[in-house]
Protein backbone atom coordinates (compact mmCIF):
# COMPACT_ATOMS: atom_id res chain seq x y z
CA UNK A 1 0.00 0.00 0.00
CA UNK A 2 1.74 3.60 -0.89
CA UNK A 3 0.96 6.51 1.05
CA UNK A 4 -1.28 9.17 -0.44
CA UNK A 5 -1.02 11.28 2.96
CA UNK A 6 1.19 10.99 5.79
CA UNK A 7 1.80 13.37 8.07
CA UNK A 8 4.65 12.75 11.02
CA UNK A 9 5.41 13.75 14.60
CA UNK A 10 2.82 16.38 14.03
CA UNK A 11 1.82 19.44 17.12
CA UNK A 12 -0.32 22.14 16.87
CA UNK A 13 -0.96 24.40 19.25
CA UNK A 14 -2.88 27.28 19.58
CA UNK A 15 -2.03 30.51 21.74
CA UNK A 16 -5.00 32.14 23.36
CA UNK A 17 -4.68 35.48 23.97
CA UNK A 18 -4.22 35.21 27.41
CA UNK A 19 -1.51 33.24 26.47
CA UNK A 20 -2.71 29.69 27.59
CA UNK A 21 -1.76 26.75 25.51
CA UNK A 22 -3.94 24.41 23.75
CA UNK A 23 -2.45 21.33 22.32
CA UNK A 24 -5.14 20.52 20.06
CA UNK A 25 -2.79 17.96 18.46
CA UNK A 26 0.31 16.42 19.92
CA UNK A 27 2.70 13.75 18.49
CA UNK A 28 0.26 12.52 15.90
CA UNK A 29 1.61 10.30 13.05
CA UNK A 30 -0.81 9.10 10.14
CA UNK A 31 -0.35 7.63 6.88
CA UNK A 32 -3.19 6.92 4.66
CA UNK A 33 -3.33 4.69 1.93
CA UNK A 34 -4.21 5.40 -1.81
CA UNK A 35 -7.67 4.22 -2.09
CA UNK A 36 -8.47 3.76 1.27
CA UNK A 37 -10.86 5.08 3.54
CA UNK A 38 -10.10 6.57 7.12
CA UNK A 39 -11.72 7.72 9.50
CA UNK A 40 -10.66 10.02 12.14
CA UNK A 41 -13.05 9.52 14.99
CA UNK A 42 -13.34 11.22 18.21
CA UNK A 43 -15.01 13.08 20.82
CA UNK A 44 -15.31 16.96 20.33
CA UNK A 45 -12.18 18.77 21.22
CA UNK A 46 -10.03 16.37 20.32
CA UNK A 47 -8.08 17.83 17.25
CA UNK A 48 -10.14 16.04 14.91
CA UNK A 49 -10.72 18.46 12.17
CA UNK A 50 -7.18 20.30 13.48
CA UNK A 51 -5.88 17.44 12.07
CA UNK A 52 -7.89 17.50 8.58
CA UNK A 53 -7.66 20.88 8.03
CA UNK A 54 -3.92 20.19 8.07
CA UNK A 55 -3.94 17.75 5.36
CA UNK A 56 -6.79 20.63 3.53
CA UNK A 57 -3.64 23.12 3.86
CA UNK A 58 -6.23 25.27 5.69
CA UNK A 59 -4.02 25.30 8.94
CA UNK A 60 -0.20 24.29 9.55
CA UNK A 61 1.29 22.30 12.24
CA UNK A 62 3.26 23.72 14.91
CA UNK A 63 5.75 21.19 14.50
CA UNK A 64 5.82 18.14 12.33
CA UNK A 65 5.15 17.96 8.62
CA UNK A 66 2.00 16.95 5.55
CA UNK A 67 2.74 15.33 2.79
CA UNK A 68 0.59 14.24 -0.36
CA UNK A 69 2.40 12.11 -2.52
CA UNK A 70 5.12 12.40 -1.06
CA UNK A 71 5.08 16.55 -1.73
CA UNK A 72 4.77 18.57 1.62
CA UNK A 73 1.52 20.04 1.69
CA UNK A 74 1.44 23.93 2.37
CA UNK A 75 -1.72 25.40 1.29
CA UNK A 76 -5.01 24.27 -0.28
CA UNK A 77 -5.43 23.18 -3.47
CA UNK A 78 -7.30 21.84 -6.01
CA UNK A 79 -5.74 17.87 -5.39
CA UNK A 80 -7.77 17.78 -1.90
CA UNK A 81 -11.49 18.30 -2.07
CA UNK A 82 -12.67 19.30 1.14
CA UNK A 83 -17.07 18.88 2.03
CA UNK A 84 -17.62 20.85 4.71
CA UNK A 85 -19.86 20.20 7.94
CA UNK A 86 -21.90 23.31 6.53
CA UNK A 87 -22.22 22.53 2.87
CA UNK A 88 -20.41 25.61 1.65
CA UNK A 89 -22.27 26.10 -1.63
CA UNK A 90 -21.92 29.64 -3.14
CA UNK A 91 -25.36 30.61 -2.73
CA UNK A 92 -25.03 32.95 -5.67
CA UNK A 93 -24.57 29.67 -8.10
CA UNK A 94 -27.09 27.40 -9.12
CA UNK A 95 -26.33 24.03 -8.73
CA UNK A 96 -24.59 22.91 -12.08
CA UNK A 97 -21.99 25.81 -11.50
CA UNK A 98 -21.68 25.41 -8.33
CA UNK A 99 -20.61 22.10 -9.29
CA UNK A 100 -18.46 23.15 -12.39
CA UNK A 101 -16.73 25.90 -9.64
CA UNK A 102 -13.65 23.98 -9.55
CA UNK A 103 -10.54 25.78 -11.04
CA UNK A 104 -9.48 22.93 -12.93
CA UNK A 105 -12.82 22.05 -14.19
CA UNK A 106 -13.31 25.91 -15.54
CA UNK A 107 -9.72 25.68 -17.57
CA UNK A 108 -11.16 22.88 -19.65
CA UNK A 109 -13.82 23.86 -22.87
CA UNK A 110 -17.13 23.94 -22.26
CA UNK A 111 -18.09 21.30 -23.42
CA UNK A 112 -16.29 18.72 -22.07
CA UNK A 113 -17.43 20.56 -18.11
CA UNK A 114 -20.84 20.72 -19.11
CA UNK A 115 -20.47 16.43 -19.32
CA UNK A 116 -18.34 16.34 -16.22
CA UNK A 117 -20.54 18.26 -14.39
CA UNK A 118 -24.34 16.01 -15.14
CA UNK A 119 -22.18 12.76 -14.66
CA UNK A 120 -21.40 14.09 -11.29
CA UNK A 121 -24.76 15.46 -10.90
CA UNK A 122 -25.74 12.26 -11.82
CA UNK A 123 -23.77 10.07 -9.04
CA UNK A 124 -25.65 12.01 -6.62
CA UNK A 125 -29.00 11.39 -8.47
CA UNK A 126 -29.10 15.19 -9.09
CA UNK A 127 -29.21 16.01 -12.67
CA UNK A 128 -33.40 17.41 -12.31
CA UNK A 129 -32.27 20.29 -9.45
CA UNK A 130 -29.09 21.44 -12.00
CA UNK A 131 -30.87 25.34 -12.50
CA UNK A 132 -31.98 25.57 -8.78
CA UNK A 133 -29.82 27.46 -6.07
CA UNK A 134 -28.50 26.31 -3.13
CA UNK A 135 -31.42 27.90 -0.90
CA UNK A 136 -34.21 25.93 -3.02
CA UNK A 137 -32.71 22.81 -1.55
CA UNK A 138 -32.98 20.31 1.07
CA UNK A 139 -29.88 20.17 3.61
CA UNK A 140 -29.23 16.14 2.56
CA UNK A 141 -29.61 17.44 -0.93
CA UNK A 142 -27.19 20.36 -0.38
CA UNK A 143 -24.56 18.05 0.95
CA UNK A 144 -24.43 15.81 -2.34
CA UNK A 145 -24.04 18.81 -4.24
CA UNK A 146 -21.60 19.61 -1.91
CA UNK A 147 -19.83 16.38 -2.57
CA UNK A 148 -20.01 16.24 -6.32
CA UNK A 149 -18.47 19.53 -6.31
CA UNK A 150 -15.08 18.52 -4.90
CA UNK A 151 -15.30 15.16 -6.89
CA UNK A 152 -15.90 17.55 -10.16
CA UNK A 153 -12.86 19.13 -9.72
CA UNK A 154 -11.12 15.56 -9.94
CA UNK A 155 -8.98 15.46 -6.62
CA UNK A 156 -6.52 12.90 -5.57
CA UNK A 157 -8.24 12.58 -2.34
CA UNK A 158 -11.42 13.85 -0.66
CA UNK A 159 -11.62 15.78 2.90
CA UNK A 160 -14.96 15.08 4.79
CA UNK A 161 -15.39 17.54 7.98
CA UNK A 162 -18.17 15.69 9.58
CA UNK A 163 -20.35 16.09 6.72
CA UNK A 164 -23.26 14.42 7.98
CA UNK A 165 -23.67 16.00 11.10
CA UNK A 166 -26.10 17.93 10.72
CA UNK A 167 -28.74 15.91 8.83
CA UNK A 168 -31.37 13.83 10.13
CA UNK A 169 -31.27 10.34 10.97
CA UNK A 170 -33.00 9.12 7.21
CA UNK A 171 -30.84 11.59 5.37
CA UNK A 172 -28.07 10.53 6.47
CA UNK A 173 -28.01 7.26 6.60
CA UNK A 174 -29.16 7.50 3.16
CA UNK A 175 -25.99 9.70 2.35
CA UNK A 176 -24.05 7.00 4.06
CA UNK A 177 -25.02 4.14 1.61
CA UNK A 178 -24.89 6.77 -1.08
CA UNK A 179 -21.51 7.70 -0.06
CA UNK A 180 -20.23 3.89 0.17
CA UNK A 181 -21.31 3.53 -3.64
CA UNK A 182 -19.65 6.93 -5.07
CA UNK A 183 -16.40 5.53 -2.86
CA UNK A 184 -16.42 2.09 -4.59
CA UNK A 185 -17.03 3.38 -7.85
CA UNK A 186 -14.49 6.18 -8.02
CA UNK A 187 -11.47 4.36 -5.25
CA UNK A 188 -10.43 8.02 -4.37
CA UNK A 189 -8.98 8.21 -1.25
CA UNK A 190 -11.56 9.67 1.55
CA UNK A 191 -10.44 10.93 5.33
CA UNK A 192 -13.61 11.29 7.07
CA UNK A 193 -14.21 13.22 10.20
CA UNK A 194 -16.40 11.68 12.92
CA UNK A 195 -17.82 11.69 16.35
CA UNK A 196 -20.08 9.04 15.45
CA UNK A 197 -18.83 5.21 16.40
CA UNK A 198 -21.51 3.56 14.06
CA UNK A 199 -21.14 6.06 10.67
CA UNK A 200 -16.83 5.38 11.45
CA UNK A 201 -17.83 1.52 11.82
CA UNK A 202 -20.04 1.45 8.73
CA UNK A 203 -17.52 3.47 6.04
CA UNK A 204 -13.75 3.13 7.15
CA UNK A 205 -11.29 0.51 6.22
CA UNK A 206 -9.78 2.22 9.19
CA UNK A 207 -10.67 4.21 12.05
CA UNK A 208 -7.81 6.33 13.91
CA UNK A 209 -9.46 6.64 17.08
CA UNK A 210 -8.71 9.59 18.96
CA UNK A 211 -8.79 11.45 22.38
CA UNK A 212 -8.68 14.41 23.90
CA UNK A 213 -6.49 17.15 25.79
CA UNK A 214 -3.98 16.00 24.07
CA UNK A 215 -5.36 15.46 20.91
CA UNK A 216 -3.72 12.20 20.03
CA UNK A 217 -4.19 9.30 18.34
CA UNK A 218 -4.81 5.96 20.97
CA UNK A 219 -5.29 3.44 18.47
CA UNK A 220 -6.16 2.67 14.76
CA UNK A 221 -7.81 -0.01 14.03
CA UNK A 222 -9.02 -1.89 11.10
CA UNK A 223 -12.24 -2.80 9.92
CA UNK A 224 -11.69 -5.47 7.77
CA UNK A 225 -15.65 -6.35 6.26
CA UNK A 226 -16.90 -5.96 2.95
CA UNK A 227 -19.19 -3.31 2.20
CA UNK A 228 -21.41 -2.22 2.24
CA UNK A 229 -21.64 -3.33 5.81
CA UNK A 230 -24.61 -4.79 7.75
CA UNK A 231 -25.24 -2.40 11.31
CA UNK A 232 -26.34 -5.98 12.97
CA UNK A 233 -24.35 -8.32 12.03
CA UNK A 234 -22.02 -9.43 15.30
CA UNK A 235 -18.76 -8.64 13.36
CA UNK A 236 -20.11 -5.24 13.54
CA UNK A 237 -21.28 -4.87 16.58
CA UNK A 238 -18.13 -6.50 17.93
CA UNK A 239 -16.17 -3.47 16.03
CA UNK A 240 -18.38 -0.79 17.83
CA UNK A 241 -17.90 -2.02 21.21
CA UNK A 242 -14.26 -2.02 20.89
CA UNK A 243 -14.37 1.20 19.64
CA UNK A 244 -16.31 2.60 22.25
CA UNK A 245 -14.03 1.03 24.96
CA UNK A 246 -10.87 2.55 23.96
CA UNK A 247 -12.50 6.00 23.68
CA UNK A 248 -13.85 5.44 26.96
CA UNK A 249 -10.57 4.45 28.37
CA UNK A 250 -9.52 7.72 27.01
CA UNK A 251 -12.40 9.71 28.45
CA UNK A 252 -11.84 7.90 32.13
CA UNK A 253 -8.39 8.30 31.97
CA UNK A 254 -9.14 12.06 31.50
CA UNK A 255 -10.85 11.99 34.77
CA UNK A 256 -7.86 10.73 36.58
CA UNK B 1 -27.17 27.64 9.06
CA UNK B 2 -30.30 26.37 6.65
CA UNK B 3 -29.68 23.03 7.47
CA UNK B 4 -30.56 23.53 10.90
CA UNK B 5 -33.47 25.85 9.98
CA UNK B 6 -35.05 23.02 7.93
CA UNK B 7 -35.36 19.81 10.45
CA UNK B 8 -37.88 18.74 8.18
CA UNK B 9 -35.91 18.88 5.23
CA UNK B 10 -35.88 14.39 5.69
CA UNK B 11 -35.42 12.48 2.57
CA UNK B 12 -34.47 15.83 0.67
CA UNK B 13 -35.95 14.22 -2.82
CA UNK B 14 -39.56 14.42 -2.75
CA UNK B 15 -39.36 18.05 -0.98
CA UNK B 16 -38.16 20.50 -3.66
CA UNK B 17 -39.80 20.27 -6.94
CA UNK B 18 -37.79 18.90 -9.91
CA UNK B 19 -37.63 20.49 -13.42
CA UNK B 20 -38.51 24.46 -13.44
CA UNK B 21 -36.94 26.19 -10.04
CA UNK B 22 -39.94 28.24 -8.67
CA UNK B 23 -40.89 31.70 -9.70
CA UNK B 24 -42.96 34.30 -8.42
CA UNK B 25 -47.01 34.46 -8.68
CA UNK B 26 -49.55 37.13 -9.31
CA UNK B 27 -52.04 36.51 -6.29
CA UNK B 28 -54.77 39.49 -6.07
CA UNK B 29 -55.91 40.12 -2.36
CA UNK B 30 -57.47 42.76 -0.89
CA UNK B 31 -55.63 46.02 -1.24
CA UNK B 32 -55.06 46.55 2.61
CA UNK B 33 -52.15 49.06 1.98
CA UNK B 34 -55.16 51.98 1.39
CA UNK B 35 -56.70 51.44 4.84
CA UNK B 36 -54.47 54.44 6.29
CA UNK B 37 -54.26 56.77 3.41
CA UNK B 38 -58.39 56.72 2.89
CA UNK B 39 -58.73 57.45 6.83
CA UNK B 40 -55.84 59.84 6.65
CA UNK B 41 -57.65 61.75 3.76
CA UNK B 42 -60.96 61.29 5.56
CA UNK B 43 -59.19 62.95 8.89
CA UNK B 44 -57.05 65.48 6.51
CA UNK B 45 -60.65 66.91 4.91
CA UNK B 46 -62.72 67.25 7.93
CA UNK B 47 -60.05 68.98 9.84
CA UNK B 48 -60.21 71.39 6.70
CA UNK B 49 -63.63 71.80 6.81
CA UNK B 50 -63.66 72.57 10.15
CA UNK B 51 -61.45 74.90 9.35
CA UNK B 52 -59.61 75.87 12.22
CA UNK B 53 -57.01 77.07 10.31
CA UNK B 54 -57.23 79.18 6.98
CA UNK B 55 -57.70 77.46 3.73
CA UNK B 56 -54.70 78.72 2.08
CA UNK B 57 -52.51 77.09 5.33
CA UNK B 58 -55.00 74.32 5.12
CA UNK B 59 -56.44 73.27 2.13
CA UNK B 60 -59.21 71.04 1.58
CA UNK B 61 -58.10 67.58 -0.32
CA UNK B 62 -59.73 68.55 -3.72
CA UNK B 63 -57.85 71.72 -3.60
CA UNK B 64 -54.59 69.88 -3.28
CA UNK B 65 -55.12 67.00 -6.01
CA UNK B 66 -56.37 70.07 -8.45
CA UNK B 67 -53.45 72.36 -7.54
CA UNK B 68 -51.18 68.79 -7.73
CA UNK B 69 -52.64 68.55 -11.43
CA UNK B 70 -52.24 71.65 -12.22
CA UNK B 71 -48.40 71.63 -12.21
CA UNK B 72 -48.45 68.30 -13.92
CA UNK B 73 -50.99 69.56 -16.49
CA UNK B 74 -51.33 73.32 -16.44
CA UNK B 75 -54.92 73.06 -17.19
CA UNK B 76 -56.75 75.06 -14.32
CA UNK B 77 -54.13 77.11 -13.97
CA UNK B 78 -54.33 76.94 -9.76
CA UNK B 79 -51.03 76.45 -9.27
CA UNK B 80 -50.57 80.02 -10.63
CA UNK B 81 -46.59 79.77 -11.56
CA UNK B 82 -46.50 76.73 -11.36
CA UNK B 83 -48.78 75.46 -13.34
CA UNK B 84 -47.94 72.66 -15.83
CA UNK B 85 -44.21 72.89 -14.81
CA UNK B 86 -44.18 70.26 -12.27
CA UNK B 87 -41.68 68.45 -14.71
CA UNK B 88 -39.40 71.08 -14.96
CA UNK B 89 -38.19 71.03 -11.20
CA UNK B 90 -38.97 67.01 -11.85
CA UNK B 91 -35.84 67.26 -13.83
CA UNK B 92 -33.78 69.32 -11.97
CA UNK B 93 -33.49 67.78 -9.03
CA UNK B 94 -33.15 64.32 -10.29
CA UNK B 95 -30.28 65.84 -12.72
CA UNK B 96 -28.60 66.80 -9.38
CA UNK B 97 -29.68 63.86 -7.58
CA UNK B 98 -28.52 61.46 -10.43
CA UNK B 99 -24.83 62.80 -10.84
CA UNK B 100 -24.39 63.53 -6.71
CA UNK B 101 -25.49 60.14 -5.80
CA UNK B 102 -23.43 58.02 -8.75
CA UNK B 103 -20.62 59.60 -7.60
CA UNK B 104 -21.31 59.25 -4.00
CA UNK B 105 -22.44 55.42 -4.76
CA UNK B 106 -19.33 54.78 -7.25
CA UNK B 107 -16.32 56.12 -4.44
CA UNK B 108 -18.72 54.37 -1.55
CA UNK B 109 -18.43 51.24 -2.66
CA UNK B 110 -14.65 51.72 -4.31
CA UNK B 111 -13.16 52.92 -0.78
CA UNK B 112 -15.92 50.84 1.27
CA UNK B 113 -14.25 47.40 -0.53
CA UNK B 114 -10.67 48.76 -0.27
CA UNK B 115 -11.14 49.40 3.08
CA UNK B 116 -12.96 46.02 3.56
CA UNK B 117 -10.23 43.86 1.92
CA UNK B 118 -7.06 45.75 3.46
CA UNK B 119 -7.36 46.32 7.26
CA UNK B 120 -4.84 48.42 6.77
CA UNK B 121 -6.23 51.46 4.61
CA UNK B 122 -9.19 50.55 6.79
CA UNK B 123 -7.23 51.55 10.08
CA UNK B 124 -5.80 54.65 8.57
CA UNK B 125 -8.95 56.30 6.76
CA UNK B 126 -12.15 55.21 8.60
CA UNK B 127 -11.96 57.05 12.25
CA UNK B 128 -11.26 59.87 10.22
CA UNK B 129 -14.78 59.03 8.16
CA UNK B 130 -16.68 58.45 11.51
CA UNK B 131 -15.55 61.81 12.56
CA UNK B 132 -16.96 63.15 9.07
CA UNK B 133 -20.08 61.61 9.72
CA UNK B 134 -21.58 63.05 12.79
CA UNK B 135 -21.71 66.18 11.09
CA UNK B 136 -25.11 66.80 9.41
CA UNK B 137 -25.39 67.21 5.47
CA UNK B 138 -27.79 70.52 6.07
CA UNK B 139 -24.34 71.67 8.12
CA UNK B 140 -21.96 71.10 5.02
CA UNK B 141 -24.12 73.95 2.91
CA UNK B 142 -22.60 77.17 3.91
CA UNK B 143 -19.30 75.51 3.04
CA UNK B 144 -20.70 74.41 -0.41
CA UNK B 145 -21.99 77.26 -1.54
CA UNK B 146 -19.12 78.87 0.00
CA UNK B 147 -17.01 77.05 -2.56
CA UNK B 148 -18.97 75.94 -4.97
CA UNK B 149 -21.37 78.88 -5.40
CA UNK B 150 -25.18 78.53 -6.42
CA UNK B 151 -26.74 76.13 -8.88
CA UNK B 152 -26.36 72.54 -8.88
CA UNK B 153 -22.34 71.88 -8.27
CA UNK B 154 -23.28 73.13 -4.23
CA UNK B 155 -26.26 70.21 -4.16
CA UNK B 156 -24.56 67.74 -6.21
CA UNK B 157 -21.34 67.75 -3.85
CA UNK B 158 -24.02 67.16 -0.65
CA UNK B 159 -25.84 64.49 -2.30
CA UNK B 160 -23.01 62.87 -3.26
CA UNK B 161 -21.68 63.50 0.09
CA UNK B 162 -24.12 61.89 1.69
CA UNK B 163 -25.20 58.79 -0.44
CA UNK B 164 -21.04 57.98 0.53
CA UNK B 165 -21.81 57.29 3.70
CA UNK B 166 -24.18 54.25 4.11
CA UNK B 167 -22.35 53.01 0.39
CA UNK B 168 -18.90 52.85 2.40
CA UNK B 169 -19.81 51.73 5.14
CA UNK B 170 -22.27 48.60 4.17
CA UNK B 171 -19.96 47.90 1.25
CA UNK B 172 -16.74 47.43 3.66
CA UNK B 173 -18.89 45.46 6.02
CA UNK B 174 -20.00 43.36 3.51
CA UNK B 175 -16.51 42.60 1.90
CA UNK B 176 -14.80 42.45 5.23
CA UNK B 177 -17.15 39.54 6.67
CA UNK B 178 -17.41 36.90 3.81
CA UNK B 179 -18.29 34.12 5.31
CA UNK B 180 -14.76 32.20 6.04
CA UNK B 181 -16.20 28.54 4.67
CA UNK B 182 -17.01 29.91 1.56
CA UNK B 183 -13.19 31.23 0.95
CA UNK B 184 -11.84 27.76 2.68
CA UNK B 185 -14.14 26.13 -0.45
CA UNK B 186 -12.83 28.23 -3.31
CA UNK B 187 -9.09 27.65 -1.93
CA UNK B 188 -9.90 24.21 -2.10
CA UNK B 189 -11.31 24.06 -5.50
CA UNK B 190 -7.89 26.03 -6.44
CA UNK B 191 -8.24 29.41 -6.42
CA UNK B 192 -5.67 31.31 -4.29
CA UNK B 193 -4.81 35.02 -5.45
CA UNK B 194 -6.58 37.38 -3.49
CA UNK B 195 -7.57 38.77 -6.85
CA UNK B 196 -8.91 35.15 -7.58
CA UNK B 197 -11.40 35.25 -4.23
CA UNK B 198 -12.41 38.78 -4.91
CA UNK B 199 -13.60 37.95 -7.84
CA UNK B 200 -15.30 34.61 -7.09
CA UNK B 201 -16.41 34.81 -3.44
CA UNK B 202 -16.04 38.17 -1.93
CA UNK B 203 -17.29 40.41 -4.28
CA UNK B 204 -20.66 37.92 -4.52
CA UNK B 205 -21.62 37.53 -1.26
CA UNK B 206 -21.16 40.86 -0.11
CA UNK B 207 -23.62 42.39 -2.85
CA UNK B 208 -26.61 41.91 -0.55
CA UNK B 209 -24.72 44.20 1.60
CA UNK B 210 -23.84 46.46 -1.35
CA UNK B 211 -27.33 46.89 -2.36
CA UNK B 212 -28.68 47.72 0.98
CA UNK B 213 -26.24 50.80 1.20
CA UNK B 214 -27.03 52.17 -2.42
CA UNK B 215 -30.73 52.44 -0.83
CA UNK B 216 -30.06 53.60 1.82
CA UNK B 217 -27.68 56.18 -0.10
CA UNK B 218 -30.72 56.96 -1.88
CA UNK B 219 -33.55 57.83 0.77
CA UNK B 220 -30.32 60.10 1.75
CA UNK B 221 -29.83 61.34 -1.60
CA UNK B 222 -33.82 62.53 -2.00
CA UNK B 223 -33.07 64.26 1.53
CA UNK B 224 -30.10 66.46 0.27
CA UNK B 225 -31.13 67.45 -2.89
CA UNK B 226 -34.32 68.98 -0.94
CA UNK B 227 -31.78 70.69 1.68
CA UNK B 228 -29.55 72.02 -0.82
CA UNK B 229 -32.27 73.31 -3.15
CA UNK B 230 -33.92 75.20 -0.41
CA UNK B 231 -30.84 77.61 -0.36
CA UNK B 232 -28.31 77.24 -2.66
CA UNK B 233 -30.42 77.21 -6.01
CA UNK B 234 -33.53 78.60 -7.91
CA UNK B 235 -35.06 75.23 -9.17
CA UNK B 236 -35.89 71.56 -8.33
CA UNK B 237 -38.40 70.60 -5.42
CA UNK B 238 -36.77 71.79 -2.76
CA UNK B 239 -36.65 75.25 -4.11
CA UNK B 240 -40.44 74.73 -5.16
CA UNK B 241 -41.20 74.00 -0.77
CA UNK B 242 -39.49 76.90 0.12
CA UNK B 243 -40.52 79.34 -2.74
CA UNK B 244 -44.08 78.22 -1.86
CA UNK B 245 -43.75 79.26 1.77
CA UNK B 246 -42.44 82.46 1.18
CA UNK B 247 -46.65 82.54 -0.61
CA UNK B 248 -47.76 80.53 2.02
CA UNK B 249 -49.13 78.01 -0.54
CA UNK B 250 -49.95 75.31 1.38
CA UNK B 251 -51.31 73.32 -1.39
CA UNK B 252 -48.16 74.13 -3.43
CA UNK B 253 -45.86 72.96 -0.50
CA UNK B 254 -48.01 69.82 -0.37
CA UNK B 255 -47.63 69.16 -4.25
CA UNK B 256 -44.03 69.32 -3.51
CA UNK B 257 -43.36 67.17 -0.81
CA UNK B 258 -46.30 64.72 -2.32
CA UNK B 259 -43.73 64.92 -5.57
CA UNK B 260 -40.35 63.83 -3.64
CA UNK B 261 -42.29 61.43 -1.84
CA UNK B 262 -43.70 59.77 -5.31
CA UNK B 263 -40.19 60.61 -7.33
CA UNK B 264 -38.25 59.06 -3.75
CA UNK B 265 -40.37 55.36 -3.82
CA UNK B 266 -40.40 55.11 -7.39
CA UNK B 267 -36.72 55.29 -7.18
CA UNK B 268 -36.59 53.32 -4.55
CA UNK B 269 -38.66 50.46 -6.29
CA UNK B 270 -36.34 50.75 -9.13
CA UNK B 271 -33.23 50.20 -7.53
CA UNK B 272 -35.20 46.84 -5.86
CA UNK B 273 -35.31 45.94 -9.35
CA UNK B 274 -31.92 45.79 -10.20
CA UNK B 275 -31.21 44.18 -7.26
CA UNK B 276 -33.25 41.31 -7.96
CA UNK B 277 -32.05 41.39 -11.89
CA UNK B 278 -28.58 40.91 -10.43
CA UNK B 279 -29.11 38.85 -7.51
CA UNK B 280 -31.02 36.74 -9.41
CA UNK B 281 -30.10 33.92 -6.58
CA UNK B 282 -32.20 35.30 -3.91
CA UNK B 283 -35.88 35.68 -4.31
Amino acid sequence: MTNKLYGVDLHRTFVSESGGATHAIDNVTISIGAHEFVSLLGPSGCGKTTLLNLFAGFDHPTAGHVYLDGKEISAPGPDRGVVFQEHALFPWLRVEDNVGAGKRLQARPAQERREIVSRQLAMVGLEKFARHYPHQLSGGMKQRVSIARALANEPEVLLMDEPFAALDAMTRSQLQSELIRIWSETRKTIVFVTHNIEEAVLLSDRIAVMTARPGRIREIIEVDLPKPRDPNSPNFNAIERRVREILWEGVSSDLH
Amino acid sequence: MSVIDKPSSGTAMDKASPGKPPGTRFRLSFPYFLIVPVIAIVIWETASRLELLPAMLFPSVGTIVTTALDTLTGWWGTADWYSGVWYVHALASAKRVIIGYFLGGVSGIVIGTIAGMFGLFHKMLDPSLQLLRPIPIVAWIPLAIAWFGIEDQPAIFLIALGTFFPTYINARHGIRYVDPVLIRAARMLGYATSWELFTRVVFWSALPNIFTGLRIGLGIAWMCVVTAEMLAVKSGFGYMLWDSFNFLRADLIITGMISIAVVGYATDRLMLLLQHAVMKWER
